[in-house]
C-alpha cells in the first residue's frame, strides 16, 4: 500500500529523554528527504508529568503534525492512555514490556512489547533506551538492521568510537526484538523529489528573518514560547557583530528596544501574554514618540489565566487593544513557519515606515512546532527605512520640526548624532518641535496626525496586499476564518471538505491592523462563516463583528490546552453545514 | 579632505526652552552643572542624548538643548543603556528624580549597576515626589510628614549610595545643587568614567520639602573631594564615610577604573556594525546561518 504520510509519536514522563528521541526521529526523516511536521506536548514542570513528541512524515508539504497516530512509542502506560483515542486499526503501539503495558479495551491497535531499558543496558547503558526505541521503529518501518550505522557515526563521533558502537548495538537490539515478533512492517511514504529544505521552528524563522532585516540588537526576558527566539539569537547575533541583552524583566525589555530604536537600530523584543501586559506602557510611549518598535507576542495559555505551556490564542484582545491612550498600532500575524520569516521583516519595514509599534501575533504552535520548509519559501524583503532625515541642519536647539504635520501622518525622523537638528522627543503631548504643550490645538493636531498613519498604512498595497491568504472557490457555501498557527488544521479541513464535494473557502488573516475590512467583507458577504480560534471568548469573531458592523458568525473554539485537530475543525464545519 | 572646522562649544549651545520649574528649585542647579560639565568637556550637543523620566526633574531633557527622550516614569535606564549600545559614539545621560530612580525604577538601577554600560545617571534627589505634589519618596526619612503620610512616614529611607556601593557600582558620587562648581567637576568625572556612573544630587524642592533645603544641606555636607587623606579607590572606605556622615557627603565617593564596561564583555559585539545602517546578512553570513540548521540538498 502506498502512503502519503505516517505519524510516529513517542511519549513518556518528562525528563526521560522523550524530547531528544522525538527530535532525533524528526531529524533523521528530514535528512532522509521527507517532508516533516512535529508537535511537542509538554507541561509546566521539568521532570515527571506526561510529555510526547509527535512527528509526521510525508511525501508532500505538511500542514499539520497529523490527527491519528500510526506508530506510538510508549515509555509508560500513561502515554498509551493519553492518546488511545488517536489510534486506528493499523496502528502499532511499541510499549515498554517491563511495565506490562495494556491497550484499552476495544482498541483497534496492535501492541508490540519491547523492553527498552533491558536492551539499552545490554548495549551499554540505560541512556540508550531512545536508540532501542528507534531500532524497534526501524523494524516496524522495514528499515535494515544497519540503517542508521552511518548516522550514529556522524552524531556521536565526537564522543568516541565506543559511544558510536553502543548506539549501533542498541539500535540493532531494538530492531531484532521487533523483527523476532514477526510484525508486518508498515510502508514508508513515498519520498518527495529531492530539494533544499531547512528544518525550522517559527521562532527560529523570526530570528533569522530579523537578521535579514538588518536587526543587530535583541532584548528580551525569557518566557515560553518566545524564549527560543532569545536563545537562537544569543547564538547568532554575536556572529554578525550584534548583541542580545537578557533584560531584567519585560518592562525593561520593551524600553530597551525603544532606546535602541531611538538611536537608529532595528531593535525588537519577543514575549508572551503576561509579558505583553507588562510591555503595554512601553508600547504607548513608542506610539506617542513615534519611535519604531517591533514586538513578537507568542500566545499561549499564560500563568494567571490558563495552562502555561499549552497552545492558545487568547491574547488577541490585548494585542489589538492593550495599553493606554489612542494610538496607531500595526498588527501582523504569520500563518506558517515560512511566513514567520516574512512577518518579522515586514514588521521592521512597517515600524520604520509608520514610526509606530508593530506587534507580530504568533502563537505556541507556530513558535515551537518544527517542520521543514523549502528554501525558496523563505521570502526576503528589501529593507525600507521610511522617512529618515539624516542631513546635518542649522536649527537652533529644539526648533527642528520632528513632529511636522504631514498628510500621511508620518514626519521625517532624525537620529541622535546629526548636527544642527537636536530635538527632544517627549511622551506628553507636544508641539511640532517636540515641546510639551497642554493647549488644545496642537493636541488635536498631533493626535489626528498620529492616527492618520493608520489610514496611510491601510492604503499601503505592500502591507494590505498581504492581509489575507485565501484558498478554495470564491463561490463557496462556507468560509472558514482564522489567524496565526491554526492555519494548518483549517486548511486541511477545507481540503477534506473539497474532497467530499463541499465548496469551502479558507480566509486566513495575516494583517489585523489596519483591519482589512473591505477585503474581508467581500469574502464573507452572503456566506456562512465559521471562525476558528483557540480561545474561550471568541476574540477573533468579536473583532470581525466590531470591524464589519455585526455579522452572523459561528465559532469553532478550543481552549483545552491541546492544538486543534483537523477532525475537530471538520466536525464543526459539517455542523454548520447541517451535514 | 576638507578642513575640519573646530568651533568652541559654549554654554549658549546648550540652551533650549526656558524651564518651568518653581523659582529656586534645585533642578536649575543640576541643569547648570550638567551644561557646564559638557562645555568643559567640549562635547557638542548633537553628540549627547539625555533620557529622562517623569517628574519635575524629568523635564530637564527639554531644557538642555541636546538630543533627548522624555519617556516613562522610572524607565530611563533601559532606554539610555540600549541607546548607548546602539550608538556607542553618543554621550548618554539618564536623568530623573529620586522617585523615578529609587522607587518605580530601582529594579533597573540594580541591573544597570550589574551591567556597567557606559552611561551617566544623574538623580535629582529632593526626598519627595514633586510633580505629584508632595508624597513620600523612597529617600524620605522615617517619621517625616508628607501628603501621603499624614501621620509620618513608616518606611525606612533607602540609601542610594549604599545600595550602589554594595552592588559593586564602578562610579558613585554625590553632588549638591547649591554647589554648582563642585557639581560640574563631579559630573565631568562621571561622564569621563568608562562604565556606569551614579551621581546622586541633592536638589531641594522648595515647594514641598522645606525642611530639606539649601541651608540644611550647606551646613551639613562633608566635602570628601577636599580631603586629601580620602581614597576614592577604596569601596570599604566609601561605605565607612557614608555611615560616618549619615549619607551627607559631597564628592566622588568611589571609582573603579578597572571594571570592564558592558560593551567589552559582549561577545563579538562590533560598535561599527550596530551603529551602521541596517543591512541584510552577507552571503557568507547567510551560509553560516544555514549551516547551523539541518539542511537537505546541500
Ligand atoms: C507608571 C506611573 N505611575 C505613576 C506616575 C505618576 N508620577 C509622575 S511623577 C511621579 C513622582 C515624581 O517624583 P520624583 O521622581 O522624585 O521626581 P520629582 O518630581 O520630585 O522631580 C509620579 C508618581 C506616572 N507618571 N507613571
Ligand atoms: S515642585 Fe519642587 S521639584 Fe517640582 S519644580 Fe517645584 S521646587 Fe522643583
Amino acid at each position: 500500500m502506498k502512503r502519503r504520510d505516517l505519524v510516529w509519536q513517542v511519549g513518556g514522563a518528562q525528563g526521560e529523554g522523550i524530547e531528544s528521541a522525538g527530535a532525533l526521529f524528526l531529524q533523521i526523516m528530514h535528512e532522509e528527504g521527507y517532508y516533516v511536521a512535529s508537535h511537542r506536548h509538554f507541561m509546566s514542570l521539568i521532570k515527571g508529568g506526561h510529555t510526547h513528541y509527535q512527528v509526521r512524515v510525508g511525501s508532500e508539504p505538511l500542514l499539520t503534525p497529523g490527527d491519528q497516530v500510526d506508530i506510538l512509542v510508549a515509555f509508560d502506560q500513561a502515554s498509551i492512555d493519553h492518546d488511545a483515542g488517536r489510534l486506528h486499526a493499523g496502528s502499532l503501539v511499541l510499549a515498554n514490556a517491563a511495565k506490562k503495558p495494556e491497550l484499552p479495551e476495544g482498541s483497534p491497535a496492535r501492541l508490540v512489547p519491547v523492553d527498552f531499558l533491558a536492551l539499552a543496558k545490554q548495549a551499554g547503558g540505560a541512556i540508550m533506551a531512545n536508540t532501542v526505541a528507534l531500532g524497534a521503529t526501524g523494524a516496524l518501518l522495514g528499515w535494515g538492521e544497519e540503517a542508521l550505522d552511518e548516522y550514529f557515526a556522524s552524531r556521536f563521533g565526537r564522543k568516541g568510537e565506543e559511544v558510536v558502537e553502543q548506539n549501533r548495538q542498541a539500535y540493532r537490539l531494538g530492531w531484532e526484538a521487533v523483527h523476532r515478533l514477526g510484525v508486518e512492517p508498515l510502508a514508508m511514504p513515498e519520498k518527495p523529489a529531492p530539494g533544499r529544505r531547512v528544518l525550522l521552528q517559527g521562532d527560529e524563522a523570526m530570528g533569522w528573518g530579523a537578521l535579514e532585516a538588518g536587526s543587530r540588537l535583541f532584548f528580551a526576558y525569557p518566557i515560553t514560547p518566545a524564549s527560543e527566539i532569545l536563545q537562537w539569537l544569543a547564538k547568532w547575533l554575536p556572529q554578525v557583530g550584534g548583541a542580545v541583552v537578557q533584560a531584567e524583566d519585560e518592562v525593561a525589555a520593551v524600553n530597551y528596544a525603544v532606546g535602541a530604536s531611538l538611536a537608529g537600530q532595528r531593535a525588537w523584543t519577543a514575549t508572551s501574554g503576561p509579558g505583553l501586559s507588562l510591555m503595554q506602557e512601553g508600547i504607548s510611549i513608542a506610539a506617542m514618540t513615534e519611535t519604531p518598535l517591533v514586538i513578537v507576542d507568542a500566545q499561549r495559555g499564560g500563568p494567571a489565566t490558563g495552562l502555561p505551556t499549552r497552545p492558545e490564542q487568547s491574547d488577541l484582545n490585548e494585542i489589538l487593544y492593550g495599553s493606554h491612550g489612542d494610538q496607531p498600532r500595526i498588527v501582523l500575524s504569520p500563518a506558517t513557519t515560512a511566513d514567520a520569516f516574512w512577518a518579522i521583516q515586514a514588521a521592521f519595514n512597517a515600524a520604520e515606515k509608520y514610526q509606530c509599534p508593530v506587534i507580530v501575533a504568533s502563537d505556541l504552535n507556530l513558535a515551537l512546532d518544527v517542520r521543514n520548509v523549502d528554501l525558496e519559501e523563505l521570502r526576503r524583503l528589501p529593507i525600507e527605512r521610511g522617512l529618515l532625515d539624516l542631513e546635518p541642519g542649522a536649527y537652533a536647539p529644539h526648533t527642528y520640526p520632528r513632529f511636522q504635520l504631514t498628510e500621511s501622518g508620518v514626519s521625517p525622523r532624525v537620529l541622535p548624532g546629526v548636527p544642527g537638528k537636536t530635538t527632544t522627543v517627549v511622551g506628553d503631548e507636544h508641539t511640532v518641535e517636540g515641546h510639551i504643550t497642554e493647549d488644545a490645538e496642537p493636541r488635536v493636531a498631533q493626535m489626528t496626525k498620529r492616527l492618520r498613519k493608520m489610514e496611510a498604512a491601510a492604503a499601503d498595497p505592500e502591507l494590505m496586499g498581504e492581509a489575507l491568504w485565501t484558498s478554495g472557490p470564491e463561490e463557496a457555501e462556507l468560509v472558514l476564518v482564522g489567524f496565526a498557527g491554526t492555519y494548518g488544521p483549517i486548511e486541511e479541513a477545507r481540503r477534506a471538505l473539497e474532497e467530499e464535494g463541499v465548496r469551502a473557502r479558507h480566509v486566513h488573516l495575516r494583517v489585523l491592523r489596519p483591519f482589512p475590512a473591505e477585503a474581508l467583507a467581500a469574502e464573507l458577504r452572503g456566506k456562512r462563516v465559521l471562525v476558528v480560534e483557540q480561545n474561550a471568548g471568541g476574540q477573533l469573531a468579536g473583532e470581525l463583528r466590531r470591524q464589519l458592523g455585526g455579522g452572523d458568525f459561528r465559532s469553532c473554539l478550543k481552549f483545552d490546552g491541546n492544538p486543534f485537530t483537523t477532525a475537530e475543525v471538520l466536525a464543526s464545519a459539517r455542523e454548520v453545514l447541517g451535514r | 579632505m576638507s578642513v575640519i572646522e573646530t568651533r568652541k562649544v559654549t554654554l549658549n549651545d546648550y540652551r533650549a526652552e526656558t524651564p518651568t520649574w518653581c523659582p529656586g528649585c534645585g533642578d536649575f542647579g543640576v541643569l547648570r552643572g550638567l551644561q557646564r560639565a559638557l562645555v568643559d568637556l567640549q562635547i557638542e550637543p548633537h553628540r549627547v542624548l539625555v533620557v529622562s523620566g517623569i517628574g519635575c526633574s524629568g523635564k530637564l531633557s527639554s531644557y538642555i538643548g541636546t538630543y533627548g527622550f522624555h519617556g516613562l516614569h522610572g524607565r530611563t535606564l533601559p532606554v539610555a543603556q540600549a541607546a548607548k549600545l546602539a550608538n556607542p559614539e553618543l554621550t548618554v545621560l539618564a536623568v530623573g528624580g529620586d522617585g523615578d530612580g529609587y522607587g518605580i525604577g530601582v529594579g533597573h538601577l540594580v541591573h544597570a549597576i550589574r551591567r556597567n554600560v557606559d552611561i551617566t545617571y544623574v538623580v535629582m534627589n529632593n526626598d519627595v515626589y514633586g510633580l505629584t505634589v508632595g508624597q513620600t519618596a523612597p529617600t524620605t526619612p522615617l517619621g517625616r510628614v508628607t501628603r501621603s503620610a499624614p501621620y509620618g512616614s513608616s518606611d525606612n529611607p533607602l540609601s542610594p549610595l549604599g545600595l550602589a556601593l554594595g552592588l559593586g557600582a564602578s562610579f558613585v558620587a554625590q553632588g549638591f545643587s547649591g554647589h554648582i562648581d563642585h557639581l560640574a567637576t563631579i559630573l565631568r568625572a562621571a561622564i569621563q568614567h568608562r562604565g556606569f556612573s551614579l551621581v546622586n544630587v541633592f536638589s531641594p524642592c522648595v515647594t514641598f520639602n522645606e525642611e530639606y533645603g539649601y541651608d540644611y544641606l550647606r551646613q551639613r555636607l562633608v566635602d570628601i573631594d577636599a580631603d586629601a587623606a580620602y581614597s576614592r579607590l577604596d569601596r570599604m572606605a566609601a561605605l565607612r564615610k557614608l555611615a560616618e556622615t549619615g549619607g551627607l557627603v559631597e564628592g566622588i565617593l568611589f571609582e573603579d577604573p578597572e571594571r570592564v564596561p558592558y560593551d567589552q564583555l559582549l561577545p563579538q559585539y562590533k560598535p561599527e556594525v550596530v551603529a551602521g545602517a541596517p543591512r541584510p546578512l552577507s552571503e557568507e553570513e547567510r551560509r553560516a546561518v544555514l549551516e547551523g540548521f539541518s539542511l537537505t540538498g546541500r
